[in-house]
């Protein structure tokens, strides 16, 4: 049934729906039109009796009626019509009660119907009398009928009387079971309104809440949640049509955005690989480029140089190519770890070169102690320091230009002072300075150390903070840069 | 849907039925009750008895008469209507016997009297082969065959006897109320009893007066003891009244005239207005027999005859005294018999 019900389309179901309320509806109404109509029947019949017992009471009187004329007039159409008017009477007697039963009523019709066969006999008598001249007989007679005539008059007089008081008892109360069964109809009509509801409720229900649950799992797929539990199609009407539709449906697309995700992948991958090896290339021609500037190859070019300008005699060239040579090597190995003799003997080299370009315009002097050419502290320190004081000390000073070195142990530290006579530094540069603000040598001149990357080594290196002092002696009178750097942690090697 | 939804769905959906169905069979209930009222209330007998009294429908020991016949009718598959009852005539006893006759029943209980209409009636009853029982008083002389009750001479012996066991010995005199119907000589023939039963006992000079009233029209009895009442200055020691209509209207004008304790009243029967007077004081005693008794022994006679062709010709009842010893009794007695 349920199957079979499952299985009908929306328009079977609404109109299977409307002919059952329907149908029920009309069966309820019959019911209680069937009902009423019973009752209304009843009422209607309720006086009948009496109406009869009035026939019964004109017809005994005009037996009586017609006996008397006969008696009176002897003639036959009185006869005639005294024996019609009998023979209706004894007719309507017939549908009267012979039995004896308890009810009053029954009892009287009993004892009318008895007394009137007593009555007729008397008529008889007394009209068979007549006929026979005996005037004796039918005087006794009539006087006999008449007597009994009252009796039977007085009988259904009551009979009728009390049938009315019944009959009224009786329409009183089916007048109140008529009003009962009104009450009762409605109630049957209002309880049979809330069922029909209630069905129509549910199957409207069982068609709808499939079409809830669609629409909220499209809603769902509508904002992108293709995981939404998908509604079953139960039914095989249109909305299940619909909702298996709309499950393939969100299948393919889910199968469909699969691909896509899957084949945007793979390109994505293959771009990425692209991007790598353009990345590869450009590192592979950065190498390239870097080994162009190999300063192996610088330096072993400046050495075939030196070595040309010996074979050629020219002792000065051969000086100057050898030096750069040499200043370039010390600045090729690594610098981490250098002694201050060595760092003392790049300085030579670099002033020998700048004295070449400046045509010995630059007087260095230097005087170390005893013992502190071994002291070990970090390469590529002191040069710069010179080289600053070259470029923005003594570079545009008319005067005799001189850079003085000097190293002094102190203690436990070894004081490196360098000196020049130049212009002089402004305090805000020496603060910069000192706060590592400003690379005062990243110039394009400069070979790329500057003073705060010297200080800042130093301090990563001996792990104190007060290594580099820096001092300005006055404007036009000179620059002194000073480095403590502690002896035990030069000496620890 | 949740199950609990559901569950309340069937549940209502069963209520709606039930209430549906509820209706529609109380609707068929009340039809098929009706039509049932109808046709199952009657029920057929094998005889049909009339039963006839002069008196009024009205009066208590008729009716626990007819009720006692009814009862045993019922028991003996025989109906007893009490003719004339519902007719919006009141006829007389001989023109209702008249009526019984010719209505063809199977058997008669009637009031008897001496009266030579009845007594003709009961032999044209007889006659027509209708068996006739006198009840409570007879009909002396005629074919009837049975007589249900006590004499009234034996009646008014019964009187006699109380009265003298009442008596004190400064009491003489005695009012005897006879309700004097002019063809029924019953109640004259107890006052000869009760006479007789008087001198018989006693030598004392019983001074015994009777007053003769006319019950056969509405409140006459009332009327002439009232008058009684109003110009006697010496009130008899005693009071006789011999039917329950005269015990009433007597014990009920004694005390609306303010002359209770005046005389002391001997009534008849025990009807709820009698037995309430024996309580309060105001009748002495009443003399009273078993009503509902005397209807189902009539039944019974009647019945007998239809069996055996033969029943005994007297079959007397025992007669009670009520006093103010024994008055609860009887009230609850009739309060038992819901009369």
């Amino acid at each position: 049934m349920k199957k079979w019900y499952a299985g009908l389309s929306i328009r079977r179901k609404l109109v299977l729906i409307f002919v059952l309320c329907s149908f029920v509806i009309l069966f309820a109404n019959l019911f209680v039109l069937e009902s009423l109509e019973k009752m209304s029947t009843r009422i209607e019949s309720v006086y009948g009796s009496n109406v009869s017992l009035t026939d019964l009471q004109e017809e005994l009187k005009s037996v009586q009626e017609n006996m008397k004329a006969y008696l009176d007039k002897k003639t036959s159409e009185t006869l005639e019509a005294y024996y019609s008017t009998q023979a209706e009477y004894t007719d309507l007697i017939a549908d009267l009660n012979r039995k004896t039963m308890n009810q009053e009523s029954k009892l009287m019709e009993k004892n009318i119907y008895n007394l009137s066969q007593q009555y007729l006999l008397l008529t008889e008598e007394a009209v068979e009398a007549k006929r026979g001249r005996n005037v004796e007989k039918y005087k006794s007679s009539y006087e006999e009928a008449t007597r009994l005539y009252t009796y039977i008059q007085t009988c259904i007089y009551s009979l009728n009387n009390e049938q009315l008081t019944n009959n009224s008892r009786q329409y009183l109360k089916l007048m109140e079971i008529l009003h009962y069964s009104e009450d009762i109809n409605i109630l049957i009509l209002i309880v049979l309104m809330l069922l029909e509801t209630i069905i129509v409720g549910y199957l409207v229900r069982q068609i709808t809440t499939p079409l809830f649950k669609l629409s909220r799992a499209a809603g769902e797929v509508a904002e992108g949640n293709f995981d939404v539990p998908l509604p079953e199609a139960e039914s095989r009407d249109e909305v299940g049509s619909v909702i298996r539709a709309f499950n393939k449906m969100v299948a393919s697309v889910k199968r469909y955005i699969d691909e896509l995700r899957k084949s945007m992948e793979v390109q994505s991958r293959l771009r990425e690989q692209e991007l790598e090896m353009e990345t590869n290339l450009k590192d592979a021609q950065l190498k390239y480029l870097q080994a162009q500037i190999n300063p192996h190859f610088l330096f072993n070019t400046l050495n075939a140089g030196a070595q040309l300008a010996m074979i050629e005699g020219a002792e000065n060239s051969y000086q100057y190519i050898q030096n750069v040579a040499d200043f370039f090597r010390y600045n090729l190995r690594g610098n981490d770890d250098v002694t201050l003799g060595e760092e003392l003997e790049l300085i030579d080299h670099y002033i020998y070169i700048l004295n070449v370009r400046f045509a010995g315009e630059i007087h260095y002097s230097r005087q170390v102690e005893e013992g502190l050419e071994t002291f070990r502290m970090p390469g590529m320190i002191l040069q710069p320091i010179v080289e600053n004081s070259v470029n923005y000390g003594i570079r545009d000073v008319e005067r005799e230009k001189k850079i003085e070195l000097e190293a002094t142990r102190m203690d436990d530290m070894v004081c490196i002072c360098i000196r020049d006579n130049g212009v002089g530094i402004l305090e805000e540069k020496i603060a910069m300075i000192m706060e590592g603000r400003q690379e005062i040598s990243a110039q394009k001149s400069s070979n790329g150390v500057g003073m705060a990357n010297v200080r800042k080594r130093l301090m990563l290196y001996y792990g104190v903070d007060d290594v580099l002092a820096i001092n300005c002696l006055g404007e036009n009178i000179g620059t002194e840069v000073l480095l403590y750097l502690p002896y035990d942690g030069g000496m620890k090697e | 849907m949740g199950i609990k939804r559901r569950k309340v769905i069937y549940f209502l959906l069963l209520s709606a039925l039930g209430i549906l169905f509820a209706g529609l069979f109380f609707l068929h209930y009340l039809i098929a009750k009706d039509v049932e009222e109808q046709e199952t209330e009657w029920k057929e007998y094998a005889r049909h008895y009339a039963f006839i009294s002069d008196s009024d429908y009205e009066e208590e020991i008729w009716k626990n008469i007819y009720n006692g016949a009814k009862d045993c009718g019922e028991e003996n598959d025989a109906y007893v209507e009490w003719i004339g009852k519902n007719l919006v005539q009141s006829y007389s006893k001989q023109e209702l016997m008249e009526m019984a006759v010719a209505s063809g029943v199977d058997g008669i209980i009637v009031e008897g009297d001496d009266s030579s209409e009845m007594n003709e009636l009961i032999n044209q009853a007889v006659e027509n082969g209708i068996p006739v029982v006198t009840v409570l008083k007879d009909c002396y002389g005629s074919c009837r065959q049975a007589f249900v009750g006590i004499g009234s001479y034996n009646l008014g012996q019964e009187y006699g006897k109380l009265l003298m066991q009442k008596k004190g010995v400064q009491e003489r005199s005695v009012l005897v109320i006879i309700n004097g119907n002019s063809a029924d000589h019953s109640e004259m023939l107890a006052y000869t009893g009760f006479r007789e039963q008087l001198s018989a006992i006693t030598n004392d000079d019983m001074k015994i007066d009777t007053m003769i009233v006319d019950g056969t029209s509405s409140y006459s009895i009332e009327e002439e003891v009232r008058n009684l009442l109003v110009d006697t200055v010496q009130m008899p020691d005693f009071i006789v009244c011999l039917d329950e209509q005269t015990t009433e209207n007597v014990a009920q004008l004694v005390v609306d005239y303010n002359r209770v304790g005046q005389s002391r009243i001997i009534g008849f029967y025990e009807s709820d207005n009698i037995l309430s007077s024996i309580e309060s004081g105001v009748l002495e005693a009443s003399i009273t027999l078993d009503a509902q008794e005397m209807g189902s022994m009539s039944v019974q006679a009647l019945e007998e005859y239809f069996r055996t062709g033969y029943v005994s010709d007297y079959i007397p009842i025992e007669t009670e005294e009520i006093t103010l010893e024994n008055v609860m009794k009887y009230k609850t007695d009739a309060g038992e018999d819901g009369l």
